[in-house]
């Protein structure tokens, strides 16, 4: 059945995401009228940038045949510490920033390290850097709001230009989904025209195959890694600029939206296939639905319970046209 | 006799493709029947529709009493016993169905396990046992329902010779109780010896149902392939290897306690062949080459250099390429052809870190013609592919290296008589250009037919080295000397 076999195709992976995308736009439009408008839109724009900036790296590291599960902490760690080095420590601004760059690649390097020096399964070791990572940004902010008033070098607050990233608009577009936007195509990019990008998606198709090819396998995880941790700490950083301040227990639970937006968006959660572009269509499924929800006003509770069997949903019509795809071949 | 199994016009298509049309197939009580096809002629098919696990389209399967299986990958659980393996989600229970009844499971599994002849401890792991040993539990398992018809799908792929032997000597046991047996294998010399009437297929249709008494494997696979074959009568003329260089060459090369010392020489353009049974270390020595599994001692030079390989980007960049005796582990399946033949060569198809697709394009298209890979495109993915042309594709990737030292651990295992002649072939021709080639190989033929010296493997080390027109029983003995 040639015709059902096409459908399949159509209907599964970044496809399958799409189409419901599009169902919950067109679902939302009728049932509110206050859903499209360019406010709100913008709205879920301003709200979303940051998980898909977490989620450009998760695609990474999924499609390498990774998990991380430490990028929302690592983006506060990231946006904590650069916080305390601008306001309590006085630092100059680029050097903070800096530093919020280097926590965020120092925690992927860690990640790598532990998972291709000491063989600890990629789940474990992110799991653990989850917790301990946010520890670690509990003790450099004594677990209260930076700026701190009584700790704060007179005059400081947040970098401007993290503000200036994080909740400014340029030309009505908040600046924010413009970062997210340069993350994603930087992230696709990587993914899909770079050495490293090849070799991420030859580790999680076939790592022995990718082994006897001459790739390093290692060390492009360890790179794949970093990666992440780097856009985590970007992330941190409009985290920061939107709030106007940082604090440690920021964008928790954001970890596992973009896992689920990887996994929304076609990437396969076990490697080796997937895209940024799905990705992208993975949050915004995510995003239209909490807001559409909320503006449709359906009980928070509620809201929870559909977004959860949303993915679960997604994800099961994906495995079901792999199965339908491998069948028909 | 009435047949124990009877297929009767048997189709089956998928998404428009034929693999099935119109089969008959007929096993009587204590026949061994051999089922013989290229890759794609439909046998796995066939076997799926009689073992139940695939409806055909038209026709009927009527199969006297039960049906065991024997699939070429094992389906055991190795963490647990035997006996738990053998009678798998049928385990005697007790206290009304709520307890496994360990005693009574070890007993019954003994019962299966004596019928195969495999007298080990029921409630050892599956873990601990060798390949050979596992085949015989897989073997009780499938008896163990009482199965009248019994399924093996390349029994022996996994097995060294002698370890074929006991399984031949099991199936002849196992005919003389009355059990019929279907049995599937690429290897003509096993159906042969072994069955008693041979049915071939070629493109899902039935080409004929002959005894096997009076045939031989040439008429085997002229009847696999349609048309006269010159199998492996091609013999390489004996190519004196004197006055070139040596392309690599290991001196007290080891890696204790299961690969010894190893000193071997192979001359640019010079196919050198390892022949050596399952488990004599063939693998280890080629995974030690090319930093697989590292050497700790000794010496090795590539192309007149010496070389210390400790990961296999090190021999790439040495030069060297290596084919691994299973193909779907130096395949990325999801990838396309074109990306994997480049997988090897990254740095020659980008710039810097940017890929250039067009580089990678016209590489792909230049050894996908060069090697007559037969692939829709080169952006179908590589899981699309026969296992022949899988099998080329990782030949292509070494091309497209550039490698001028190849390492080929029985690169033609598992496909079937057609591809394995284009494989040589291509080994010939690669050789011919100057690459320097060590063919490891468990199939005395093939390393008859394409060496030009050839070296002997027992118990991880090299014990002879042999001319390739030796007579076969002078290299087997050769080759089981010294462990016999």
């Amino acid at each position: 059945m040639p015709e059902a076999g096409r459908i399949v195709r159509v209907v599964g992976g970044r496809g399958g995401a799409l189409i419901i995308l599009f169902g919950l736009l067109v679902v939302f439009t009728i049932a509110s009228e206050d859903f499209l408008t360019s406010n709100n839109l913008l709205n879920i724009l301003r709200q979303y940038s940051v998980p898909l900036i977490l989620a450009v790296g998760q695609t990474l590291v999924i499609v390498s045949r990774g998990i991380d599960l430490s990028v929302a902490s690592t983006a506060a760690l990231s946006g904590s510490v650069m916080g305390v080095a601008f306001a309590h420590w006085g630092w100059a601004e680029p050097l903070c920033l800096a530093l919020g760059v280097a926590a965020g690649f120092a925690v992927g390097a860690f990640n790598g390290f532990v998972i291709t020096r000491f063989h600890v399964p990629d789940f474990i070791a992110t799991l653990g850097t989850f917790t301990a990572v946010r520890g670690v940004a509990l003790l450099i902010t004594d677990g209260l709001p930076v700026p701190d008033f009584q700790r704060a070098v007179e005059g400081r607050t947040v970098p401007g230009s993290v503000t200036t990233l994080g909740s400014e608009e340029l030309a009505g577009i908040p600046v924010i989904a413009i970062v997210a936007l340069a993350c994603v195509l930087v992230g696709a990019l990587i993914l899909g025209r770079t050495r490293l990008g090849r070799s991420a998606y030859a580790i999680g198709g076939n790592p022995d195959a990718a082994r006897v090819s001459g790739i390093r396998v290692e060390r492009s995880k360890m790179q794949i890694y970093m990666l992440s941790g780097v856009l985590a700490a970007v992330a941190g950083f409009m985290l920061v600029g939107r709030q106007g301040s940082a604090n440690a227990l920021m964008g928790e639970g954001m970890e596992l939206q973009s896992i689920a937006a990887v996994v929304i968006g076609g990437t396969n959660l076990f490697g080796g296939e997937g895209r940024v572009s799905g990705t992208v269509i993975g949050i915004l499924v995510i995003g239209v639905l909490s807001n559409g929800l909320a503006i449709v006003g359906v009980a928070e509770f509620w809201q929870r319970v559909i977004n959860g069997l949303i993915i679960v949903a997604v994800v099961a019509l994906d495995q079901w046209r792999r199965r339908a795809a491998r069948a028909g071949a | 006799m009435t047949p124990l199994l009877r297929v009767s016009g048997v189709s089956k298509a998928f998404a428009g493709v034929q693999a099935l049309s119109g089969v008959d197939l007929a096993v009587d009580p204590g026949e061994v029947h051999a089922l013989l096809g290229q890759n794609g002629a439909g046998k796995s098919t066939l076997m799926k529709i009689i073992a139940g696990d695939l409806e055909p389209d038209a026709g009927t399967v009527e199969v006297d009493g039960d049906v065991g299986i024997v699939y070429q990958e094992l389906s055991l659980v190795p963490q647990r016993s035997i006996a738990e393996n053998v009678l798998m989600g049928r385990w005697p229970m007790r206290f009304a169905g709520r307890l496994v009844d360990w005693k009574a499971l070890r007993e019954r599994a003994a019962v299966h396990l004596e019928r195969v002849g495999f007298g080990a401890d029921p409630s050892t792991p599956v873990a601990e046992l060798g390949m050979a040993e596992r085949q015989l539990v897989e073997l009780a398992k499938a008896l163990s329902v009482d199965a009248r018809v019994l399924l093996l799908d390349e029994p022996t792929s996994a097995l060294s010779e002698p370890e074929g032997r006991r399984l031949f000597e099991i199936i002849g046991e196992l005919r003389r109780q009355g059990v019929a047996i279907v049995y599937v294998s690429h290897h003509l010399a096993e159906i042969v010896e072994i069955s008693d009437r041979v049915t071939v297929l070629r493109d899902g249709k039935l080409v004929d149902t002959v005894p096997t008494a009076g045939l031989d494997e040439q008429k085997l696979a002229q009847m696999m392939v349609g048309r006269a074959t010159t199998l492996m009568e091609a013999h390489a003329e004996e190519r004196a290897a004197d006055g070139r260089p040596v392309a690599l060459r290991a001196s007290r090369l080891a890696r204790p306690p299961r690969l010894k010392p190893v000193d071997l020489e192979v001359a640019e353009g010079e196919i050198v062949g390892v022949f050596g049974l399952v488990g004599a270390g063939r693998s280890r020595l080629a995974k030690a080459l090319f930093g697989l599994e590292p050497a700790t001692e000794g010496t090795l030079e590539v192309l007149g250099r010496e070389r210390r390989i400790r990961s296999p980007d090190q021999a790439i960049a040495a030069g060297m390429g290596y084919v691994g005796e299973d193909r779907q582990a130096g395949l990325v399946p999801r990838m396309s052809v074109a990306a994997n033949i480049t997988l090897a060569a990254l740095g020659k198809v980008s710039r810097g870190p940017l890929l250039r697709f067009g580089d990678e394009r016209s590489e792909a298209d230049r050894v996908i013609e060069a090697l007559g890979i037969r692939a829709a495109s080169i952006d179908s993915t590589v899981d699309e592919l026969s296992g022949g042309n899988q099998q080329k594709v990782v030949l292509a990737r070494w091309s497209c290296a550039g490698a001028r030292v190849l390492l080929l651990d029985d690169p033609t295992r598992g496909i079937d008589v057609g591809a394995k002649e284009e494989v040589f072939r291509l080994v010939r021709r690669l050789a011919s250009e100057g690459v320097a080639i060590l063919y490891l190989t468990s199939e005395i033929r093939e390393a008859r037919a394409l060496s030009d010296r050839l070296l002997v493997m027992s118990d991880g080390r090299i014990v002879a080295e042999v001319a390739p027109s030796a007579p076969e029983d002078e290299i087997m003995a050769a080759a089981g000397g010294v462990h016999a």
